[in-house]
């Protein structure tokens, strides 16, 4: 019954009452609406798209290898102050050191609450955006015939009968394929925007019900089950009102779409919607010209990634035993800078995790080393942790999930290789 | 005036409809019993199926009454009319685009009006800062400090532009109007009049298939309007690369993607230089001189010849390079760049590859991605932000041997060796079956039968990639026209706010107030980033969040709520009974195709009384509900 991806036959499928209600969302529909749903775990991902030049996020400052790679865009060592337009970088472990536009993690990490998994991503060797982004998103690399993504196939395996509607929430016009699937998830562009707009008052109930039912019939299966979703959801929102809850007065979002995601992401958790998982993603990370370094290109983008991060932490100042934030971007990028003070797709990147539990303060995972026979093809940062691990880890510990191998086919996740990123 | 004497036949045939329609839920219902298939199960199309199905895949959608003069003319007249646009005449769009005065001017008028150049951005800034730096003199406060330093809280307001005079909206504006006093006019307008452009194209053109294609070829090499520069050279880029190619031979289309400038400049190519880069010599030196642009903007004493002349035109745009990427991102002040290597790039070549041709199971190693972008260096770009045109630079091209999926291509090759590599990928089998699996998928099925993609690729490879022939192949095919492929795709966003209007016979100027609506539901007019462009199945846009955006569309777009744009009515229908109104919709814009339980379900729908209204039904809702009903949706 795997309705939103059997659309081979979709101009001809089925237009049954049978199918429709014995549909799960149905069954949840009616309990959400009967149980409180209360405060839960929650979990944030993060997908940075365009692959984050990790070396330039989290330094090693530690080798000289580095500086000998990177003369034009490398961060100069932490106190080190001489230069007047290239800030140095801000020293985490007397190894590691942080691009100074993550300033704002700095605090988090020495309260023990921000953790930064090196040399991570996937082990499958593609340098394509398109298909390592695919890769990571499904959670099989290498295996394309995959139809869902891993965070949904996490919703499939531990089954909540009482679900809420708001459960799986993706920010964005778009659903990603890591919450495509057969579990029910959400993507909304603005919780404040989400209804039928009939010009108000009984002619919009009356509209919207009109949609609800015509959708309720469509033979067409993801338009349907969609369909459902969507006007469960409504229904909720409308209850629960997430929008009465304002962002805490020391908790200074970005502007953009991206600050505007994560603040909305905080209202749905202080409203005890039911959300599990949220999701949303901040691109422009494809930097393979005039990278910079402490300023510049990809400063820029770590400023707004950062602080979006560190304002929804100050946010959730209540909750944060609750919340992890999980980042991840597609692979890392070369060693070397290219001919253009930029950087060109690479392998392994770097993890951030965020929240109460996060066994933070740390730069954890193995570190390869930048000589030139440790790179990976002679050019990018080996890999010592699968991503799936990382995933894995905070499933487990964080979620709770007990039963992983559904959602890493053809992949053994073993307890051995967690990194210690949750306390326990 | 057409369409109203045809909205009066329409409306004479609604007894007739209302008939049919009381008829079917009983005899739906019978079938339904006999079997479980559903009850439209078509095996073989009808005359009014065929011109639905033609229309709904060739055009953006059926225009009000198109079906019946399509059914009328024959389907295949009408497809061979769309196969060949140059026939066709097209005044009403013309007219329309008249005004937007960018579409007709090349990149370097846009880049005179639209892109100040940095030293006016520049001192203008200055003269900013320094009015600031008096003003705080004068007030007594402090300079601002530099952002950004260990001691920022979590929390704390982004200060990316802190230091910026720019941060300032009140500055912002005064700064727009000291540009525009010097007679720039806003940046973003070259892309405001594209987007309106590619609305009004899609609703008015009578070139529908051309449009189409269009839309398809540019979104398979796509390029992104926010990149740096690219804001000023789509234009171009869709009028002179794309459109005058969509009938043409493959390897031309990506000959000319390779050589535009928004390519280049899209995918890093421009800056893509042999590590080894090295002064011309006498030969590179003729030739260079040969190549150059007498139009193009150059520095004072350039080609009077001699090795110092190149050595300063080299250095120049060096120093070029070096601003053209400090805008790729924003304006920021300059700050002093250490001095930059050359080096390969090897974006463009990877897309190339991956996305253009052979796709990302074609083959291709990493290795090969490298010597692809050892081939293509040199091919760069004469001052991209004066709207500077294509060159070969023979002092950045890596003149060594390459090898490319096998095949040798010796060294001293100069600009051929790229050419070389285009008609390798032009011509391999795995670029034939990458592009009749695009071609398929977006004509037919999002999983279209194997048997069609061979068939389209055989014609690509023996037609030497003449693609209005595989398009013949592609609508001659029984796959194309068989009843499973009948409303199988789900139109993305565009075609679905754009089939709309044309389905009710709306007018619309095609501006902001009604893209917003695209952009909302996620596929904002040469807005996408990624060089993937959009995704071509309905899993991609058939989500709660818009969804939700459809129907409200939907609604604003009958109950003229969007700006510029106005859907009017046949006056008949204000006097007609809440039903007749929905048959009448149904009929001429759903064409029949509805279910019988939806039909039951939206006749309860229709008999609330905030509908059903006292004097009259709310005409503007009922068609609201029907453009924002699952089966519009379907194409």
């Amino acid at each position: 019954m795997d309705r939103r991806f059997f659309l081979k036959s979709s101009g001809v499928a089925l237009a049954s009452f049978g199918v429709a209600t014995a549909s799960p969302s149905f069954l949840a529909r009616t309990l959400a609406q009967t149980k409180t749903t209360g405060r839960r775990k929650t979990l944030i991902v993060i997908f940075q798209r365009g692959a984050m030049d990790s070396l330039n996020a989290v330094i090693p400052y530690g080798e000289q290898d580095y500086y000998n790679l990177r003369p034009g865009i490398a961060v100069p060592r932490p106190n080190n102050d001489k230069q007047p337009n290239n800030p140095a970088a801000l020293d985490l472990d007397g190894f590691f050191a942080l691009n100074p536009a993550l300033a704002s993690f700095k605090p988090i990490y020495d309260a023990g609450q921000l953790a930064i998994v090196h040399a991570v991503g996937s082990p499958d060797t593609t340098r394509s955006h398109f298909d390592a982004q695919d890769y990571m998103e499904a959670g099989t690399p290498g295996v394309k015939s995959t139809t869902d993504g891993w965070l949904n196939r996490y919703l499939q395996a531990s089954p909540d009968k009482a679900a809420s509607p708001f459960r799986a929430v993706a920010m964005g016009a778009n659903l990603p394929r890591t919450l495509q699937g057969r579990a029910p998830s959400l993507a909304m562009n603005n919780i404040s925007e989400f209804n039928v707009r009939a010009g108000g008052g009984q002619a919009s109930t009356a509209v919207q019900g009109g949609f609800e039912a015509m959708y309720e019939q469509s033979v067409n299966e993801a338009l349907r089950g969609t369909g459902r979703e969507t006007f469960d959801a409504v229904k909720m929102l409308k209850r629960v009102n997430p929008s009465q809850y304002q962002p805490a007065p020391d908790a200074l979002y970005p502007r953009g779409k991206f600050g505007d995601s994560l603040k909305q992401i905080a209202q749905l958790i202080k409203s005890d919607i039911g959300l599990e998982v949220a999701f949303t993603d901040i691109g422009g990370w494809d930097t393979h010209a005039n990278e910079g370094a402490g300023q510049g290109q990809l400063a820029n983008r770590l400023l707004e990634f950062s602080t979006g991060i560190a304002a929804l932490h100050t946010d959730l100042k209540e909750r944060r035993d609750d919340v992890v934030i999980l980042t991840m971007t597609e692979f890392g990028r070369t060693a070397k800078e290219n001919g253009n003070r930029g950087t060109d797709h690479g392998h392994a990147s770097c993890m951030f995790l965020v929240g109460g539990n996060v066994n933070g303060g740390k730069v954890l995972g193995k570190w390869p080393g930048l000589k030139n026979s440790q790179l990976y093809e002679g050019r990018d940062l080996a890999l010592t942790t699968d991503f799936r691990d990382v995933f894995g880890e905070v499933a487990t510990r964080h979620l709770g999930a007990n039963n992983l191998s559904a959602v890493f086919p053809g992949y053994q996740i073993n307890r051995a290789n967690f990194r210690g990123i949750i306390r326990s | 005036m057409h369409r109203k004497v045809h909205q009066f036949n329409q409306f004479c045939a609604l007894a007739l409809a209302i008939i049919m329609v009381i008829s079917s839920p009983l005899s739906a219902l019978a079938q339904k019993s006999k079997n479980s298939k559903p009850a439209n199960r078509v095996n073989k199309l009808t005359e009014q199926q065929k011109a639905i199905h033609l229309l709904d895949r060739i055009t953006f959608g059926p225009r009000f009454g198109q079906v019946e003069q399509v059914m009328q003319m024959g389907w295949e007249k009408y497809l061979d009319q769309q196969l060949h646009p140059e026939k066709i005449a097209d005044e009403v769009v013309a007219q329309k685009l008249q005004p937007l005065s960018t579409l007709t001017m090349s990149n370097e008028e846009i880049a005179k009006v639209y892109e100040p150049p940095l030293q006016v951005l520049q001192q203008l800034r200055e003269r900013f800062e320094m009015q600031k730096k008096n003003e705080q003199a004068a007030a007594g406060t402090a300079p601002d400090k530099p952002e950004m330093n260990a001691e920022m809280n979590a929390g704390d307001k982004p200060k990316a532009q802190a230091g910026d005079i720019l941060a300032d909206p009140e500055k912002r504006r005064e700064y727009a109007k000291a540009l525009a006093d010097l007679g720039y006019k806003p940046r973003q307008i070259p892309i405001l009049e594209l987007q309106q452009s590619k609305v009004l194209r899609a609703v008015y053109s009578e070139r529908q298939l051309q449009e189409v294609m269009t839309d398809f070829w540019f979104n398979h090499f796509n390029v992104f309007a926010n990149k740096g520069v690219d804001r000023i050279l789509l234009t171009s880029y869709e009028r002179d690369v794309i459109r005058p190619n969509v009938f043409g031979k493959f390897e031309d289309l990506l000959l000319a993607t390779a050589k535009s400038p928004a390519m280049l400049f899209y995918l890093d190519n421009w800056l893509s230089a042999s590590p080894n880069a090295k002064m011309p010599d006498a030969n590179q030196l003729r030739q260079m001189r040969q190549n150059r642009n007498p139009n193009a903007q150059f520095g004072p004493g350039f080609g009077l010849g001699g090795k110092n002349n190149i050595n300063r035109e080299m250095r120049r745009q060096e120093n070029q390079r070096e601003a053209e990427m400090r805008q790729t991102d924003k304006i920021q002040p300059p700050k002093p760049q250490p001095k930059r290597t050359r080096g390969i790039n090897e974006n463009y070549a990877r897309e190339i590859m991956e996305l253009h041709t052979l796709g990302v199971d074609g083959g291709y190693t990493q290795k090969d991605v490298q010597e692809v972008a050892r081939c293509l260096t040199g091919w760069t770009l004469r001052q991209p932000r004066t709207g500077g045109g294509f060159y070969f630079a023979p002092f950045m091209h890596d003149d060594g041997e390459k090898v490319v999926l096998g095949n040798k291509i010796s060294s001293g090759g100069g600009m051929k060796d790229g050419e070389q590599v285009i008609k390798l990928l032009a011509h391999h089998p795995a670029t034939a079956k990458f592009i009749a699996t695009k071609l398929a998928r977006k004509f037919v099925a999002d999983e279209p039968p194997q048997s069609l993609i061979d068939n389209l690729a055989k014609t690509f490879l023996k037609t030497d990639g003449d693609l209005r022939e595989v398009y013949l192949t592609l609508f001659k095919a029984p796959e194309f026209w068989s009843a499973e492929s009948y409303r199988a795709k789900i139109k993305t966003p565009f075609e679905m706010t754009v089939s709309a209007v044309r389905a009710l016979g709306a007018e619309t100027n095609g501006t902001q107030p009604f893209h917003r609506w695209i952009q909302q539901m996620g596929e904002g007019l040469y807005l996408a980033q990624p060089p993937t462009g959009y995704a071509d199945k309905a899993e991609n846009w058939v989500n709660t969040g818009s969804l939700l955006e459809r129907m409200n569309f939907a609604l604003a777009l009958s109950s003229n709520r969007i700006n510029g744009t106005r859907t009017s009515f046949a006056p008949e229908l204000k006097s007609a009974k809440p039903g007749e109104v929905a048959d009448y919709f149904i009929k001429n814009i759903l064409h029949g195709n509805i279910s019988p339980n939806t039909r039951a379900t939206l006749d309860k729908t229709l008999s609330d009384p905030n509908i059903a209204g006292n004097s009259g039904a709310d005409v503007a809702k009922i068609a609201g509900l029907i453009i924002g009903s699952p089966e519009f949706q379907r194409q």
